[in-house]
This record gives structure tokens, C-alpha cells and sequence, in this order.
């Protein structure tokens, strides 16, 4: 847990361009989220794009994200990374090794090959609930 | 180690993640609640504290499990009795106290300072010290106080409701017996606003109205937003049929609970309404807002409300401050005019309880009730699983504005709430 909260913590808190980190792509493109788990959420204003292989996530709205899921899907399993928080114009910068499934296993790029990242996140306090997937 | 206030929403989780993990952990502790700005409902909460009760040879257990729950990253002594833990959301005091004195306990960490400090002065005048969480008499001999009621009784005061315990003049108020009646979850007989699939809900109508039956509730208004409306999804003009339609099958399938057809409109840049007169009286109940401020000031958005506090169809303004606690105070609107254009109309004025909202505050709500406005107590929720929770942070803030089941609407009967709607129209 210790070493969740760091990883947490370091997310939170790196900078989205780094002088050593790769360039970050053009955003990537949205595709509708069709997963029924995300059944009525609405659409989060993001912007993602890629540096390496971090994912970098922006808040594009005016309203703060709470409880932001990433879910990263690659081969049969889903690999999870969980922000407490993303405020409006915040950018954070998620590595894919810092996903893990539900139990514990990490993402490693080497042995698989993420298809898509969908963030979903509550809008303000009490608001919404909203998503937002890219293809990879 | 001092942070930024906590929206009361993510206070609240944190503590109930903190007391759950403590009941995991086994810790020795009989009791475990909030105390402080949580136990107040303060809107942005400074510190979240928590007050554990346990026998005195238990204490340093507890305070040892306490900095090993798993969402504790980094703790720090405060005092022989007390604990904070420094976790990824914020840090989270436990305060312990034995049994014999967990009334004083609970007061001492629950009011303000300047409540405290009230208490303080009384007891001293009555031969008593309250001091560091105690109650004792001149020669430190502690005075047996259980409960928050022998606290009070001590200090020949009735009780005081933690929501009011703001060190403003509610100790002058119980000396003079004029405390208010305070509305509890039990008097509420409805949620006047709750959003669907219809606009930017998670739920579908049906299963909102479904969580709001489960609840006890006697009615519930859908209230999506308007076309316009500053949301992610909206309720175009041309679905609004759709949904009525809609509402009317639920009404014939789901016994036991009243569904009111209702909009959460959107007040424009100039004050109109967001759907056309002859759509917003087809609705049962109008509720007005004001999202977006379209760069405007103060007087500027007090024009605009009073225009739709004005309109015949607009039953509620919701949410007036469009505050966010703990990182935006909202409007700065002229709440006098408001209030004064709300009774002269009958127009309702809500203390919404989205976290992200819980407007209007305390202060502004007791104004509202003190001038004679109808206040209504909503969730304004997205999502059935938490009617519930919103409900209580409405019902915590409307109890900060010293609010009685009296000054309710959604208090009174689903009849009540339409004849409320069917005066302002008659009006014309």
C-alpha cells in the first residue's frame, strides 16, 4: 500500500513534459465508449496523447475529475491504475507499467500490446459520472 | 503537516474509509465517529478527526493499529491521546477518550473553537474546568460525563446540535430555550431534484425512482437539464414528450411513490428561460439555474435570477451560489433581493446537497428561512446509489442554517408541493 500511495503520489505530482521524457503524440482519437459498465455516463472533456509509454491525460474541463479510473486494455485483461483526483487544465502522466490487473499482475508492454485506455472519473462532487476511451 | 480544506464529500469518504479500515484492524476502540468540521457539516473541511472510545489502558493499542491501517502512509504523534496518519487523500486524527468522558470528548472536538471556548468560560463560572477534552471540577477530579446531553446538563445548557455548534450565538439561544426545531432525514418526504439518463444521470428513470421508493420517499421530481444547459448531456425540447411519456408508464408500473415531471431549466445569459413558456408548463414542477456565468458580476446575475424568480413557471432556483466548496465561494449575488423577490412570488430557494455544491451554505440558507423564503432540501443527484448520502450533506447543511421542517416544501405532502406550484401559477 506504501508503495501504491508513492507511485500515486509520483503520478500526481511528475510533470507532464519531462526534458528527458519522448515528445507527447497528437491527442489520440476518442472512440464511444461501448462497454455497458459505462452505460449513461456522459462524455469527460480529455485530451490523451501518448509519450512513450506513458499516457498523458488531460482534465480539459472546468470541473475537477474524482475517483478517475484508467483502464487499460490489452490481450484478455484489463489493467488498472487509480487517480484520487484531477483538477481542471491538469495534466498527469500515467506509465504503463504502473497498471496492474485486479490481481496484482503489472502491465508489461513487452508481453502485451495495449488496444485502449478508457478514463472515467466523476465530475465535480456529487456531479456526473463520465468516460472517455482512446484507441492505442 | 497542514493541507487544504477537503471538500466535505471527500472528507466524508476518507473517514469512512479510515473507520472501516479501523473495524478491520480490530482496533480497541468501542466507538469510532467523526468529529470537527465533518460532524458540522462544514462545506470544506480543515482536518478530518475522528473520536475513538475506549478504556484508558487500551489507548496506546489503538493509536499503534491506528498508524498501521493500510491507507496510513506516514503518522505522527499529537498527544498521549491522540494519532494522525498522513494517507494519499489527506490526513485523518484519531482522538481517543474512556467511556466515563467521551461527552466532554465528543464537544470538545466536535465545536468550533469559538463554541469550545464558550463552553470553557460557562463552565468555569459553574465550578468546573473543561480542559483537553475533560470535564473536572476545581481540583482536576474528573467529572463523570458520558454522553453529550450530561456535557450540556452540566453546564445547565440544553443540547446543542453539533450543525450549530459555530460559536455564533447559538449557547445564547439554548440560555433563552429559543433553539430551532431542526429538520432531520425523517421529515423528508421527497427529492425535488434528481437527474437521468434523459440529461447527464448516470440511472434511468426507472431506477431512480425505484432508489428513491426504496428510500421511503412519497415523491420524487425528475429534473433533467435544459437544452442549453451548461451539462455534458441534455434534454433536448423535441424528447421532452418522450420522456413525459415515459414518466407516465413508470407512474402506471411503480406503485407507491408519486413521480413529479420536472426540469432543472437554465436561466440564459439574459435572464430568460432555457425552454419556452408552453414547453415549462407541461412540467409539474420548474426548477431554475443559473450554471453559467457568462463572464457576468454580481449585480448582473442578481438581474438575471430575479428575471426567472419572476417567471409564473419557475418554481425553485437551485443551488444560487453555483459555489464549489473548498474551491470556488460562486456568485457574489445580492441574497437580499433574492429573497425578497421569493416571497413576494412564492418561489422556493434550495440548499442543494451535491458535495460539490451544498449551496445554498448554512448562512445564507438561515437568512433565506429568516425572511420568510420556502427552502427545498435536494440531492441534485446523478446517480441512484447516492440519493441517499446527498440527501443527508442537504439535510446536515440546511441544520447549519438552523433550518425546521416548517420551512420545508419537500417536508409537506406531494399535495402540498403541487398546490405550492399551482398558487405561483395562478398568479399568472
Amino acid at each position: 500500500m506504501r508503495l501504491a500511495s508513492t507511485l500515486l503520489a509520483t503520478i500526481l505530482l511528475f510533470p507532464a513534459c519531462h526534458a528527458s521524457e519522448p515528445p507527447a503524440s497528437a491527442p489520440l482519437t476518442k472512440i464511444a465508449v461501448t462497454d455497458p459498465r459505462y452505460e449513461g455516463f456522459v462524455f469527460l472533456v480529455a485530451t490523451i496523447r501518448r509519450s512513450g509509454s506513458d499516457f498523458v491525460i488531460t482534465n480539459d474541463s472546468t470541473q475537477p475529475w474524482f475517483d478517475v479510473a484508467l483502464v487499460l486494455t490489452g490481450g484478455a485483461d484489463e489493467y488498472w491504475l487509480q487517480l484520487a483526483e484531477v483538477n481542471p487544465g491538469q495534466t498527469v502522466t500515467a506509465a504503463a507499467a504502473q497498471f496492474a490487473t485486479r490481481d496484482g499482475v503489472a502491465f508489461d508492454a513487452r508481453r502485451v500490446m495495449p488496444r485502449t485506455l478508457i478514463v472515467s472519473a466523476e465530475i465535480g462532487e456529487g456531479g456526473p459520472t463520465g468516460a472517455y476511451a482512446v484507441r492505442l | 503537516m497542514s493541507e487544504d480544506p477537503l471538500p466535505l464529500g471527500r472528507a466524508h469518504l476518507l473517514a469512512s474509509t479510515a473507520i472501516r479500515e479501523a473495524r478491520r484492524a480490530g482496533l480497541p476502540v468501542d466507538t469510532m465517529v467523526s468529529v470537527g468540521d465533518l460532524r458540522r457539516f462544514e462545506p470544506a473541511v480543515a482536518s478530518v478527526e475522528l473520536l475513538g472510545i475506549s478504556p484508558l489502558p487500551d489507548h496506546a493499542a489503538a493509536l499503534k493499529a491506528f498508524t498501521r491501517l493500510p491507507l496510513a502512509f506516514a503518522s505522527r504523534p499529537i498527544s498521549e491521546r491522540s494519532m494522525m496518519i498522513r494517507t494519499e487523500r489527506g490526513t485523518v486524527t484519531l482522538h481517543l477518550s474512556p467511556p466515563e468522558q467521551a461527552g466532554a470528548a465528543l464537544v470538545w472536538h466536535t465545536g468550533s473553537s469559538l463554541h469550545v471556548a464558550a463552553l470553557r468560560d460557562r463552565a468555569n463560572g459553574r465550578g468546573l474546568r473543561l480542559f483537553d477534552a475533560r470535564l473536572t471540577d476545581r481540583q482536576e477530579r474528573p467529572v463523570p460525563c458520558p454522553s453529550e446531553d450530561d456535557l450540556y446538563d452540566r453546564l445547565d445548557l440544553p443540547f446543542i446540535a453539533p450543525e450549530l455548534r459555530l460559536g455564533a450565538d447559538e449557547i445564547e439561544c439554548a440560555d433563552d430555550n429559543a433553539l430551532p426545531q431542526l429538520v432531520l432525514e425523517r421529515h423528508i418526504r421527497g427529492d425535488l431534484h434528481t437527474h437521468t439518463t434523459w440529461s447527464d444521470g448516470r440511472d434511468s428513470a426507472e431506477t431512480m425512482v425505484l432508489a428513491a421508493k426504496q428510500l421511503g420517499y412519497e415523491y420524487v421530481a425528475i429534473t433533467d437539464h435544459s437544452q442549453r444547459a451548461w451539462s455534458s448531456r441534455k434534454l433536448a425540447v423535441d424528447d421532452v414528450p418522450r420522456q413525459r411519456e415515459e414518466i407516465e408508464t413508470l407512474r402506471g408500473r411503480i406503485s407507491g411513490i408519486d413521480i413529479l415531471h420536472g426540469i432543472e431549466v437554465d436561466i440564459m445569459r439574459d435572464g430568460t428561460l432555457d425552454f419556452e413558456d408552453e414547453v415549462l408548463a407541461g412540467f409539474d414542477i420548474v426548477l431554475a439555474s443559473l450554471h453559467d456565468s457568462a463572464d457576468q458580476m454580481g449585480g448582473q446575475l442578481t438581474r438575471r435570477y430575479l428575471k426567472a424568480i419572476r417567471h409564473p413557471l419557475v418554481n425553485v432556483i437551485t443551488h444560487p451560489a453555483n459555489r464549489s466548496p473548498a474551491r470556488s465561494e460562486g456568485f457574489d449575488v445580492d441574497f437580499t433581493a433574492l429573497f425578497t423577490a421569493a416571497v413576494e412570488t412564492g418561489t422556493a430557494m434550495e440548499i442543494d446537497g451535491a458535495p460539490g455544491h451544498l449551496d445554498m451554505d448554512g448562512a445564507v440558507a438561515r437568512r433565506a428561512a429568516a425572511a420568510g423564503v420556502t427552502i427545498t432540501i435536494d440531492s441534485d443527484c446523478h446517480r441512484a446509489e447516492w440519493l441517499a448520502r446527498q440527501m443527508r450533506f442537504g439535510i446536515g447543511t440546511a441544520r447549519r442554517g438552523w433550518i425546521e421542517p416548517r420551512h420545508v416544501l419537500n417536508a409537506g405532502s406531494v399535495d402540498d408541493v403541487r398546490a405550492f406550484v399551482a398558487r405561483k401559477r395562478s398568479r399568472g
